[in-house]
């Protein structure tokens, strides 16, 4: 399993803290189809980069609310939180192989800048076919 | 579209949260499959759940 924070998601970061601009109240949980099961993009990656979902067959992202990320704990490689589940809505066409998800600054199919990207854990691609439904759970650690 | 299952495993995390696990294996996976009233990982999904109804004959 891969995980980055391309270098646009990690000027958002820095744009909140030390910069002092606001946090974002909302981040929004998007799919994406571009790498492997177990790679991501590289720093350099864009939103175009990750090839998203398109925006049909009920496709869309999900809100993810402040509110809704859990408290930070200890993990094998520093400082870690989940929010809560997200359920997409039942697809109604094929999304294609998935391989992973992100967390964008836009509710926006294909827009905005993504500040975290990550593969499934079990490292396994999926295919979303026609009348699926699935949950999915957001989660990054920083590392020190 | 109900996003709790009465019966369902989960697992409670620190800050009181209750986060759905594959009803099959109990892990917490990072994507579950919506299979009639359960949610699946993908492992389980296909290997447990939707497993080829058929048997070897000579």
């Amino acid at each position: 399993m891969a995980e980055i924070f391309p270098n646009e998601g990690l000027d958002l970061i820095y744009a909140g803290f030390p910069q002092g601009g606001t946090g974002p109240a909302n981040t929004w949980l998007g799919l994406f189809t571009a790498y492997t099961a177990s790679t991501v993009g590289s720093s350099a990656a864009v939103i175009a980069s990750w090839s998203e979902v398109s925006n049909a067959g009920a496709y869309t992202r999900q809100t993810i609310s402040s509110s809704s990320w859990g408290t930070v704990g200890t993990t094998q490689s520093g400082r870690g939180s989940g929010a809560a589940q997200v359920t997409f809505s039942t697809a109604t066409a094929v999304w294609g192989t998935v391989n992973g998800f992100f967390v964008a600054n836009s509710l926006t199919n294909a827009a905005g800048k993504v500040y975290f990207g990550a593969n499934f854990d079990d490292t396994t691609a999926v295919v979303v076919n026609t009348n699926d439904v699935i949950k999915v759970t957001p989660s990054w650690i920083y590392t020190g | 579209m109900p996003t709790e299952i009465n019966g369902h495993p989960t697992v409670e995390l620190g800050n009181g949260a209750l986060i759905t696990a594959c009803a099959e294996c109990g892990r917490l996976r990072t994507i579950l499959f919506l299979t009639k009233d359960r949610w699946f990982c993908t492992t389980c999904r296909t290997q447990g759940v939707t497993a080829p109804n058929l048997y070897p004959v000579s």
